[in-house]
Parts: structure tokens; sequence; C-alpha cells
């Protein structure tokens, strides 16, 4: 068996509720660098909140989450009080959602270079590394669009270089191609996985689309708030991810 | 190893289209289209109905969600109380007698036509929050197949009921504040109850004003708004401020200069009108300046931006400039009457106190509380229309904020945002009608500043307290954002 490093992500015991419902039921689940993670499940399953919480954009009730970047020490992220938890996704994590959420009064080179501004990065700076990623994305010359100016596809791959433009570790997607159709899907994925883990990096994305969980290299099921199957389980990296309730082990198209 | 490399060319997802028009009685359309005499077309008579029952429907469930009503009729009950307590105060000066009657009546007209902007501004974003707060439930009917002419109806409908239910509120705020505002004095007693009371026809008649501009504007708000089946989209499009407008205003401010001229002696009747078209003329024309000066200023902030906040700030501005001076340009006018008048008086009173008759120096008293007041309910008027334009804007923008939330941005920057989108056209405003007043009343500022330091004193504080109001104006919509983030 091969030596693995220590993970990106270690979460253990995560527990949420709303109200009576409870969205995350003793969930663990263990990230490696590299990875890229399909979390599926029908709606109300609990896979956006797992992601949340991962991401350190909601607290769990109980159980923790161990974030290790590279040449960092390991942070407990759900001890980080709200301004913490803020800073570490501005500069280490980075968001892809599934309409953009790019500012319309804002050029697609300022949209991609604010988490830098917001990091207190010089404008110059900022401005010229925003341009390289939109040119990496295909969108070399289109610097000054607005996003009313952007088709579909192209305002995501402007979210997906505001993502990438901080340098994290881990990129955190919720059905990034949900809104659109499936050639543009697809090459907006492509770009997706191409600047992740084509790049060493990791990505944690949350979908519907079977075929879009399949081009990543593991794939987690959740259902009622607990993982139910994951195509890594049993691999050192994965202890614990069937614990909860494991009932089958998938094996998808990419690692076949 | 349990990770993989990814895969670029996964398999693809296949579907079936749907091409093909409906048969008879396989699909709802269709099923429709199979029921005899039942034609598919929803217009004429069959629209008219359609239109009733969806008001009938949408409108006995107004109420239910205070998410719908709960800031547009807050926002009418405050501008309701804020126009019938000025219209009331001005009134108060139509039943003053004696030799200076008329005088009073021209005072109580000038400082009505300044407060008119500030009034349209804040009615005008009441009405905006109206039209905005239904997106939802207007594109969910055009998806269901509702008409345009149904939707602007429902839209229309709704908005003036929501406005009538805040005027009525704002008709009680009227009552209840009346008595404090009576006592400010004036011609050497406090305006009291009876001075403050309007009558029930004048009462009426500002309600119905209002009622009458809440339709207006939400018409006209549906106009700049497209309403679609997939939801409500407004203009992406930055909106650009022609140099042509300063051309018009120019040419506006030489029309009133040949107007005051050509009458420059007539009686107090004739004077009165030549007042109202010789102020109206530069007042407009500064409305077509100001969005010019303010877009101008901006780009230069946008260029100079080295930090997020100041970044998104001006790019919020420069979006609409007109728009941003529609919230805080009424303040120009006032502001410079404010402090030429204030220095004016201040300088009359300290020069000429003694030689002066009793009547004349309550005149010159009150000129100077008229001004101060005037001044002052301009900046409650302007911080009122901000409070109410934020919170609008926080609503609207709602899934925008939870994901710049949701990336790492701070309540603290997303205030700082929104508090640069509104102060930096304020200080535009208020820097360039300052200047402007040195520029064109050098001799009286100078002077009111040596010689009655206290008369400006006072009007520099009713600008900080000014600023201070509208800054807290911006404040006023913290919970709405803190709500919005809270929710996700």
């Amino acid at each position: 068996m091969m030596n693995r490093p220590s993970p990106l992500l270690a979460a253990r015991s995560l527990t949420k509720a709303y109200g009576p419902t409870r969205a995350l039921d003793g969930v663990d689940l263990t990230v490696h660098a590299g990875e890229s993670v399909a979390i599926m499940g029908p709606s109300g399953s609990g896979k956006t909140t797992l992601m949340h919480v991962l991401s350190g954009i909601l607290l769990p009730d109980a159980g923790s989450v161990l974030f290790t970047a590279t040449g960092a020490e390991p942070t407990e992220i759900t001890t980080l009080n709200e301004e913490a938890r803020a800073r570490l996704r501005r500069e280490r994590l980075g968001f892809v959602f599934q309409d953009g959420l790019l500012l319309p009064e804002l050029t697609a080179q300022e949209n991609v270079a604010l988490p830098l501004l917001l990091s207190g990065v010089p404008r110059p700076a900022a401005e010229a590394h925003a341009a390289q990623w939109l040119a990496t994305l295909g969108l070399d010359g289109m610097q000054t669009r607005r996003l009313g100016e952007l088709s579909g596809g192209q305002a995501q791959r402007v979210a997906i270089a505001r993502a990438q433009v901080a340098d994290p570790q881990v990129v955190f997607a919720d059905e990034p191609t949900g809104a659109l159709d499936s050639t543009t899907s697809a090459s907006v994925l492509g770009a997706l996985l191409d600047s992740t883990v084509g790049r060493g990096r990791t990505l944690v994305m949350v979908t519907h689309d079977q075929a879009t969980a399949d081009r990543c290299s593991r794939l987690v099921r959740v259902q009622d708030g607990r993982i139910v199957a994951d195509s890594a389980a049993g691999a050192p990296g994965a202890a614990g991810a069937t614990s909860s309730t494991s009932s089958e082990t998938y094996r998808t198209e990419a690692t076949r | 190893m349990t990770t993989s490399p990814h895969t670029h060319s996964g398999p693809r997802v296949g579907f079936t289209p749907l091409g093909g028009q409906d048969k008879p009685g396989t699909t709802p359309a269709g099923h429709l289209a199979a029921v005899p005499g039942r034609p598919l077309s929803a217009a004429g008579r069959g629209a008219s109905r359609g239109t009733g029952a969806v008001l009938k429907l949408f409108l006995g469930k107004l109420f239910s969600d205070r998410q719908v009503w709960g800031l547009p009729v807050t926002a009418f009950a405050i501008v309701g109380t804020l126009a019938l307590l000025v219209a009331g105060g001005a009134a108060s000066f139509w039943t003053i007698k004696g030799d200076l009657a008329g005088f009073y009546l021209m005072l109580s007209v000038f400082a009505l036509m300044l407060l008119v902007f500030p009034m349209a501004g804040l009615a005008g974003s009441a009405a905006k929050l109206l039209a905005r707060r239904r997106d939802e439930r207007l594109s969910s009917l055009r998806l269901l197949g509702a008409g345009t002419g149904t939707v602007r109806t429902l839209a229309v409908v709704e908005s003036v009921v929501l406005a009538a239910a805040g005027l009525l509120l704002g008709v009680l705020g009227y009552l209840v504040f009346m008595p404090l505002v009576g006592l400010i004095p004036f011609v050497g007693r406090p305006i009291g109850l009876e001075g403050m009371w309007l009558g029930t026809g004048w009462l009426v008649a500002v309600v119905g004003a209002l009622l009458v501009m809440a339709a207006a504007s939400s018409m006209a708000g549906l106009r700049r708004i497209e309403i679609t089946p997939l939801g409500v989209r407004t203009r992406q499009e930055a909106s650009k401020v022609h140099w042509v407008r300063v051309v018009l205003a120019v040419a506006g401010l030489a029309l009133a200069q040949v107007v005051l001229n050509a009458f420059g002696a007539a009686n107090m009747m004739v004077l009165l009108i030549i007042m109202l078209v010789g102020f109206s003329l530069p007042m407009i024309a500064l409305h077509f300046i100001g969005p010019w000066l303010v877009g101008v200023v901006t780009r230069q902030t946008w260029r100079r931006a080295d930090t997020a906040e100041k970044l998104v700030a001006a790019r919020n501005v420069l979006e609409s400039p007109q728009q941003a001076w529609r919230q805080i340009g009424g303040l120009a006018v006032t502001v410079y009457i404010g402090v030429v008048g204030g220095a004016g008086m201040g300088l009359a009173n300290s020069v000429s106190a003694d030689g002066m008759r009793t009547e004349d120096l309550l005149l010159v008293a009150d000129l100077r509380t008229g001004v101060l007041l005037t001044m002052l309910i301009a900046f409650v008027l302007t911080a009122c229309s901000v409070g109410i334009t934020q919170a609008a804007q926080v609503l609207d923008r709602a899934d925008m904020y939870r994901g710049l939330g949701r990336l790492g941005m701070t309540e603290a920057s997303m205030e700082a945002i929104r508090r640069r989108s509104v102060m930096g056209p304020l200080w535009i405003v208020l820097v360039f009608t300052l200047v402007a007043a040195v520029a064109t009343t050098l001799p009286v500022i100078g002077a009111a500043v040596i010689f009655s330091p206290l008369s400006m004193g006072l009007v520099a504080a009713v600008l900080v307290l000014g600023v201070v109001l509208v800054r807290l104006g911006v404040t006023a919509s913290r919970p709405t954002l803190r709500g919005v983030l809270a929710e996700g």
C-alpha cells in the first residue's frame, strides 16, 4: 500500500440540523490533495450542507473539519470565528456556484481580481494576474466585458478564473454546470478540472448530474444526511467514509 | 492509490428532443386545444377575465407575507408622514396676516420648490421598492402564461394598494408628530397644532398626489425592467450620461436669467410666477448637469481605486450615475440656498439689528430658521430615501451578497461598498455646491464668516448633521443585509 500524505480535509462525525431535519448525521469524510470528488444525492440529502461545512461557510452542530494546506499548520475550521473563516475562504479556498454570482457592474477582469483585492494585493498586480487566468481559460480579449456581454459558458469560466486566482489548494463547486447546456457544460467542466486537478489541486463538487460526476476521480453519495456510498471506500484516505451507512461501493467511469 | 487522473472525455449525456407540435389530447396544451370551443388564445375578453381573476387571487394574499409588504409599506408611511408635515408647515405660512403675508407665502412656495426633488426622490425610492419586491411572483405568472398586460396591471395595482396602506400609516405619523413640529417658532410664536393642520381637503389632495406618484413610478419602473418567464431582468448595460446634458443645462440657466430680467418689477403674484419659472429652470438644469458631474468624478475615483471596496463602490455609481444623482442630487440646490441664505441672513442680522423694526427682525430670524429647516428637511428626506433604496438593493441582490459572503467577503467590506456608493456622490454634490456658493457669493459668505461666525457655524452644523443623517440612512439598512447573509 502506497504511503499517502496527510489528508487535505478530514471531517469527522459531522452533524447539522435545521429544526427537526438532520441535514448531516455523523458524516466522516477525508479528501486528499489532487482528488476530484463528486458529491451526489437527491434534493435535501445534505450534500450542499456537507460542502458548506467542509468549506467553513456553515458551522456544524458537532464534529470537526481539519484542513491541512501544503506548507501550513493544520487548521481546525470549526473552531475559527466568522472573520477567520471568511479569510480562510478568501485566501485558501476557491468557489464556483451554479449561477456564477459575478458582480454585474464589474468587468470580467475586475470580477476575477476581486478576491486578490480583498486580500490586499495591489490593483495592478491583481488585475494582471486576473488577465492571465482569463487567458488560461480561453477568455483572452474579454477582460473588459461585463456579465451582460458574456454567454453563460463564458460567465462560468470567469467564475472559475475567480475561484483560481488566489491559487487555492481546494476548489468547491456547487452545481457548476447546472445552468448550462450539455455541450457548454462539458467544456466548462473540462476547464474546471484542468485548472484544478490538472494542476495538482483538489476539487470538491456537488452535482446532480451523473455525467458530470463520472468525470471526477471519486464519487460520494449522500442520502438523509449520511454518506451511503464512496467510490474510495476501503482506501486509506477514505477512512471512515463508509462508517455511516455504507451500502454500496461505486467505481466511477474515471477510475475504471 | 484510490484516486486516478480525471478524464476530460467522459460520457456525453444523451437526450431525446421533445420536438414536434402538441397533438390534441396528448399534452396539457393539446388537452386545452381539444376542448370544443375553447381557443388557446388569451386575447380579448378572456384576457380581461384572466387579469381580474389574477388580481383577485393576488390582492387577497397581498398582506399574508411580510417579506412582500413590510418594507414598501414602511417606506410609504415615512413618505406620507414627511410629505404631510412639510405641507402642513408650509401651509401655516399661508395664514399669516399683515404687510409681509405675501412675502411669507412666497417663501413657503420657495421652500416647497426646494423640497420637491428630495421628496420626489424619496417617493420614487419607495415606489421602486414596491416594483422590485414582487419579482418572483411576476416571473412565475409569466411562466404560467400570463400576458405582459396582466403582469403589469397586477404590478401597478399592488403598488397602489401597498402605497395606500403605507400612506394611511403616514397620516397617523403626521398626526403624531404634528405637536412636535408645531413647536418650531415663526413670526415670534410656535406654529402650533392649528397651524400644522392641513385641513381634510389638502390632506386628501397630498395623499392622492402621492398615490398617483406611486402608480406612475411603478409603471415607469416596469418599463426599465423586463419581466420574462425566467425572471425579472434589469438593464445590464451601464447608463451613459451624455455631455449634451451640460449644453441643455447651460441653455436653461441662460433662459432663467432672461426670465428674471424681463420681469424685474411686478406685483406679488407675478413675482411668485417669475420665481417659480426662474428658479425651476436652474434646478432642472442642475439635474441635467448633476449625473454627468457624478459620472466624471467617479470615473476618476474608479481609475485610482486601490481596494476592492473602492473599486466596487465606484463601479456601482458608474452603473447608473443618474440613479446616484436621484438619490442625493436634491440636496444640491437646498444646500446652495442654505449656505448663501444662511450667510446673508446672519449678515443682515448682525449688521442692521439696531435700526430694524420688530417685524423686520422677526422676518430675518424666520428666514434664517426657514433656510436651516429646509436644508435639514432635505437631508432627512434624502437620508430616508437612501435607507429605503439601500434596503431594496440588498433584497434585490440577496443571492449576490450571500455568494460574496461565501467567497470570503466580510460583512464589513460589503458595508464599506454600500457606504462609499452613497457617500461618494454625496461628497461630490456637497463639494460642488459649496464651491459654487463661494464662487458666486464670496463677498457675502466672506463677510458672514467674519461678522457673523455664529450663523455660519450654525449652517456648518446643519451640514454636518445632514451628512451624519445620510450616513445613518445607509446604516439603517444594515439589518436587512445581516438578515440576507444569515439566510445563507
